[in-house]
């Protein structure tokens, strides 16, 4: 990879001086699994790397009823995986982390890196899409929240300001909900060809209604997608056999799959109507034991 | 240039090096220690894989800077003198290294495991190993090496 | 054969010899070799898969500062055509590149990166030129494009050469059998079925890339190392080259090589010889090549795109009455190995089973891609893959168990094969026999869910070993007694040291650790054929035999006069020479040398004890229009798989539930290390062979040359410990060492028609090409129920 001027900031404040003062010539560094790969391969050739792996500050994974659960986004994906208060409040978020990749990469690489990167075939993106989401990015001139779903834009294109660092991804709680995220590859530790994270919450006195429901989709487009009208059949109703085929097969139009070697077009459209189906109905059974 | 200041194997280890150098290149190169080694580059194989801090990484994925003032251990430092440490041990005794290339990194993400989880089951070391990569063995005696080596340590500890 | 209680090494199964080093790091591999003054090669390589080269400007690249020597394909660098069997490939493309990643230039620096930033700034002009990547459109008789115009005049191999057709331009090698009246077969044939197969191109995935090293000594002399399994054949290759008569380069081969699987032509110690030989001044300094993961799995050769036609005709009690087949071989631009593997695919089909009537036309094609060729298997896997998919076809509308099918037909000892050869070894009943216990064959799988559908499958294989075959081995019997072995076989992880190490302590009755095994090293180490063909425990076992024998006969005529004995008398355990019978009268062998004046130990009468040995096995060249040979081969390794799988029918992914292998190799010298190679087989190369792994291209170019989408099987795509077994049958070998023949490829010859069979019996869909991803699946169910 090309050689670099690199600095190692003690603090978010100086991060951002430095990202505001370089520009597009420099590149935060958090764990690094994806931004290395890149600069190995020369597709991106920063002068300057800014390295904030060492803000244990952010390093974090807190939660109460009140507020919910707040990650700072220099935690690894294996805290996420092991954290004891997500296996048991978030247990889809655990259960997509240890798909995610291998345990070496997972230790190193942090959540919100990959939320930066903004692969379209993020494991993490789509997952916390569905728990609703926001995260908070710190600039020059302070803070702002956006929730998850506004904050990807395109193939590796987020809302992120060239000066700013994105410091906590928070999910809020909202009602009693289940859910579920499954993907689909040739291997396990592949990135995903299809990825759903399904979140239900159902009705508190009829266990068989939907009260609200996410379903999003990731790697079928040039970002997560929320699958909306297949959310809109379900929301409000009764929750059938027939209603959850309608909202894969709504899903599996709506998605926005590529043809590439690894699958054609309609071939991931029929993954997307299984794993909506099959997602829909864990994060139900799951909501249930509530 | 940058200084580098780290632990390795428990040795203190102080280095001029250029940023841009990744911790496998520091210490293949650099430091000669040809245990950690480069299979892809990209962080898919696990040929480079070394313990920071007890946790096992992809070292062809990490700038050397990063890990400025941490603990790194690699294959070199496992055994204690001439004594084997019981990974490399039940390596050694059910054949589960062929052409070796795969075996340090293999050895040492086995470690990290058992350091964490000493009695896995075998889905647990299939998931510990998942990326490692190796040809010739179809992992079979990999695992049960590493099994192996959890009996070893539980009569150890016993 | 003594039973194995009377052995003290062979059948034990004995920890790797050479394991330690790489279990604590220490081992040295050629690509973490650093010799002092060492440069780092890096290479130009074509964009193109057919082109003229106009124009190289190295200028740029020249002036850059850490760059020492540049170098392009002309007369000076690059004089001489090499190959294994054709001499079609230069060092670097002289005028013309002829797969995309073709070399054309080189540049040695002083790093790496220095390396890479000189190729950037080399300027080339090309001509691009229409290129042909369809095998069968490059094996018609008016190919849109011939890659070597003057492919009749180069050099070809003297002892087994290639044949060409005149008639199609593009082929490199063809090889037939006529055994038998296949007209007369198929007009006796109650029901005839003909089909096609084919195999996607996939790649070895050694985990170390090639890489050579390259010196001059002091007298100019080239010493190259690398991680070739043949250094014989890497040093004829690298003499061709420049024209350099044989005792002018060395080739070592270290140690330790992270895998081999059929693969390794040297490129990469081409090239750093190359670049050396052209460093002018004084001293010339060391160069690396390297191949990084994406040079090494988009331009080394591959297994090659098959396209298997079939067509078999049975009576309807089973017997099997005709077989004919055409093999094409798509190559890439230079034959490099494919040639014979074109030829050797033949050995499969003609092996298996009892056929009267057989004929085989197989070929190897030129076509835009880099080389494809040896691969584990040797074109036997792809042959069988058709072969062995069809009987399943054909025991199905005869309404037969596929198992017992194949036991009525296969070969046993003393059947006639297809090349006319009466069979001996042949362990293919026993191994189906195994098998079928192995996965419960009469027992039919349970589906556990409606979307999970679990099939049986089984399959027949077997895998020949090369003749002409030669292997040299040199003995020396230090004064305290260690033995060293000499030989040129590569340990490339498959346990060679281990086993030659039994086999001397066994003929010396010493602790194995009182055995050295010595590197390949063409000053020191005799001349061996290659490590391939799963030839070395049989053809240099037998060598090491024989020089344990000579060297022993040695020490016993010495040892007699001390013991006032007769030399027949003797024997040696333990590092001593005693009289049979009488183990008081018995000397140490370092009682044998004594100190000599300003010398070192030295033997009493003479200097050393020094023994030698050749094994050479001439076999019966086929000949050329029939293809008949009373031995074509040294031996044949059989094997029977079978798989359950477990088909989910909304994605089409494919789990495999069990899977169990049974392997014929003889006696098995070391069965802990025969299992490694069991494992490695089926769950690496097998599965991922068959589900996994293909090289995808555009044009030429591979879009999957790292690990992220070339996909080898990982942990978790394996069956648990429980759900894998292996059997080993010792069917052993009247001449092979203890009755040992091999087992390295007859591990993975027949596992993806195993696992096909299994997938048509979960699910009722036969699939034609492997590997057979989800997608396929999936289609496949849904053109099934829209049919219906």
């Amino acid at each position: 990879m090309n050689t670099f001027e690199y600095f190692s900031v003690k603090n978010v404040k100086e991060a951002c001086t430095l990202l505001s003062e370089y520009g597009e010539e420099a590149k935060l560094l958090a764990g690094g699994q994806a931004l290395l790969n890149l600069m190995r391969e020369r597709l991106v050739s920063p002068s300057f790397i800014v390295d904030i792996k060492g803000l244990s500050d952010f390093d974090y994974i807190r939660y109460d009823e009140e507020t919910g659960l707040r990650i700072g986004a220099l935690t690894t994906h294996r805290s996420l995986e092991k954290s004891d208060v997500v296996r048991e409040k978030f247990a889809m978020l655990a259960e997509m982390e240890m798909t995610l990749a291998s345990v070496a990469i997972r230790n190193w690489g942090t959540v919100g890196g990959n939320l930066c990167h903004a692969d379209p075939a993020s494991d993490l993106a789509p997952s916390l899409m569905a728990l609703g989401a926001e995260v908070t990015l710190t600039g020059v001139d302070g803070e702002r929240v956006l929730n998850l779903n506004d904050f990807f834009v395109d193939y590796f294109e987020t809302k992120l300001r060239s000066d700013e660092v994105l410091t906590e991804i928070h999910v809020p709680i909202r009602g009693l909900g289940g859910g579920a995220y499954m993907k689909f590859a040739a291997r396990a530790t592949d990135l995903p060809v299809v990825g759903v994270a399904t979140y239900i919450v159902l009705d508190r006195e009829n266990r068989d209604v939907c009260k609200d429901i996410r379903i999003v989709m990731g790697s079928v487009g040039p970002r997560p997608l929320r699958s909306k009208r297949a959310e809109d059949i379900l929301r409000g109703q009764a929750i059938t056999d027939k209603g959850i085929e309608e909202a894969a097969r709504l899903s599996s139009i709506d998605a926005q799959p590529v043809t590439d070697i690894n699958g054609s077009e309609e071939f991931k459209r029929e993954i997307v109507k299984v794993l909506v189906k099959r997602t829909i109905r864990k994060a139900v059974g799951r909501a249930r034991t509530l | 240039m940058e200084t580098l200041t780290l632990t390795i194997n428990g040795e203190k280890v102080e280095s001029l090096i250029e940023p841009n150098m990744t911790l496998q290149e520091f210490l293949h190169d650099t430091l000669g220690m040809t245990g950690t080694k480069k299979g892809c580059g990209s962080g898919l194989c696990g040929c480079c894989t070394v313990l920071v801090d007890g946790m096992a990484v992809k070292s062809c994925l990490i700038l050397a800077m990063q890990v400025r003032g941490r603990n790194i251990r690699t294959i070199e430092g496992l055994a204690q003198g001439e004594k084997l440490d019981p990974v490399q041990e039940a390596f050694i005794e059910n054949a589960a290294i062929q052409c070796g290339f795969c075996s340090p990194g293999m050895i040492m993400a086995s470690k990290a495991l058992l350091e964490e989880s000493p009695n896995p089951s075998e889905e647990d070391v299939r998931m510990a190993l998942s990326g490692n990569l190796c040809r010739c063995t179809g992992y079979h005696k990999i695992v049960k090496a590493v099994l192996s080596a959890s009996e070893k340590y539980r009569q150890a500890q016993a | 054969m003594k039973a194995d209680k009377e052995y003290n090494y062979i059948g034990k199964s004995i920890a790797n010899v050479n394991a330690l080093p790489k279990a604590t790091g220490s081992a040295e591999y050629t690509s973490d070799m650093k010799l002092p003054g060492m440069l780092y090669g890096k290479v130009k390589r074509s964009p193109y898969p057919h082109a003229r080269i106009i124009s190289i400007d190295t200028s740029k690249a020249e002036r850059l500062p850490g760059v020492k020597v540049v170098i392009v394909g002309d007369e000076k660098t690059c004089p001489g055509r090499f190959g294994a069997g054709i001499a079609d490939e230069y060092v670097l493309a002289r005028d013309k590149v002829l797969y995309v990643g073709d070399p054309v230039a080189a540049v040695a620096a002083e790093s790496e990166e220095i390396a890479q930033q000189a190729v950037d700034l080399i300027e080339v002009e090309y001509e691009e030129l229409p290129a042909v990547f369809d095998g069968e459109e490059a094996f018609k008789k008016n190919p849109p494009v011939i890659l070597h115009e003057d492919l009749k005049n180069y050099k070809t191999l003297r002892s087994v050469p290639p044949r060409l057709d005149e008639k199609r331009p593009n082929v490199f090698n063809y090889f037939r059998i006529r055994h038998g009246n296949v007209e007369d077969g198929f007009r006796e044939a109650d029901l005839v079925f003909e089909n096609r197969f084919e195999t996607a191109m996939i790649h070895h995935v050694q985990m170390e890339p090639h890489c050579g090293v390259a010196m001059v000594d002091d007298t100019g002399r080239l010493i190259v190392w690398g991680t070739s399994s043949k250094p014989y054949g890497m040093h004829r290759d690298i003499c061709e080259a420049h024209g350099l008569p044989p005792s002018a380069v060395r080739v070592i081969i270290p140690k330790h090589v992270g895998g081999s699987f059929g693969g390794r032509e040297p490129k990469a110690e081409q090239i750093a010889a190359a670049l050396v030989l052209a460093q002018k001044g004084n001293p010339k300094r060391p160069v690396k090549v390297w191949w990084t993961r994406e040079e090494h799995l988009s331009t080394t050769t591959t297994r090659a795109h098959y396209i298997v036609d079939i067509k078999t005709g049975v009576k309807k009690d089973g017997t099997i009455v005709a077989n004919e087949m055409r093999l094409i071989l798509v190559g890439g631009a230079y034959a490099g190995t494919g040639y014979l593997t074109a030829r050797n695919a033949a050995f499969g089909p003609a092996a298996n089973y009892k056929i009267p009537n057989f004929n085989l036309d197989a070929y190897g094609v030129y076509t835009n891609q880099r080389m494809a060729g040896a691969y584990r298997g040797f074109g036997n896997a792809e042959a069988l893959w058709g072969m062995e998919s069809q009987m399943d076809i054909v025991a199905e509308a005869l309404n037969m168990d596929p198992w017992e099918f194949r036991l009525k037909n296969c070969t046993d000892e003393g059947d006639l094969n297809a090349f006319g050869e009466r069979m001996h070894s042949v362990g293919a009943k026993e191994c189906l026999r195994a098998v079928a216990e192995l996965i419960e064959w009469g027992k039919k799988p349970e589906s556990k869910k409606p979307h999970l559908k679990r099939g049986k499958g089984i399959a027949l294989g077997n895998k020949y070993s090369i003749i002409p075959t030669a292997s040299a081995a040199i003995i020396k019997v230090h004064p305290d007694g260690l033995v060293e072995l000499r030989t040129s076989t590569v340990e490339i992880g498959q346990g060679s040291s281990t086993i030659f190490a039994q086999m001397i302590a066994e003929e010396f009755k010493i602790p194995v650790e009182k055995v050295r095994v010595l590197n390949p090293d063409t000053d020191i180490t005799p001349f061996d054929l290659g490590t391939a063909s799963s030839r070395s425990t049989f053809n240099m076992g037998n060598a090491i035999i024989m020089a344990c024998q000579d060297a022993k006969r040695q020490l016993f005529e010495l040892a007699a006069k001390k013991l006032e004995a007769s030399p027949d008398d003797l024997d040696t355990a333990d590092s001593r020479v005693f009289v049979k019978g009488s183990p008081d009268r018995s000397i140490h062998i370092r009682d044998l040398f004594i100190p000599m004046v300003i010398g070192g130990y030295t033997l009493e009468e003479g200097a050393e004890i020094l023994g030698k040995a050749t094994y050479y096995l001439p076999g019966v060249m086929p000949d050329p229009e029939t293809g008949q040979s009373e031995r074509p081969a040294s031996f044949y390794m059989f094997v029977a798989q079978a798989a359950e799988v477990e088909v989910d029918i909304e994605t089409g992914k494919i789990r495999i539930v069990k899977i169990a292998t049974a392997n014929d190799c003889g006696k098995a010298i070391n069965p802990m290390l025969v299992e490694g190679q069991q494992e490695g087989g089926v769950l690496s190369n097998g599965i991922g062979s068959a589900l996994l792994e293909q090289v995808i291209t555009d044009n030429g170019v591979m879009l999957n040359p790292q690990f992220a989408d070339y996909k080898i099987p990982t942990t978790l795509d394996c069956p648990n410990l429980s759900d894998y077994r292996s059997a080993i049958l010792e069917t052993a070998h009247r001449e092979g060492p203890w009755g040992a023949k091999g087992v390295g490829e007859g591990t993975m010859v027949c596992t993806a028609p195993a696992i096909a069979n299994a997938i048509y019996d979960a699910i009722g869909i036969r699939f034609h090409e492997i590997p057979i991803t989800p997608e396929k699946v999936l289609m496949a169910l849904k053109k099934k129920r829209n049919a219906q």
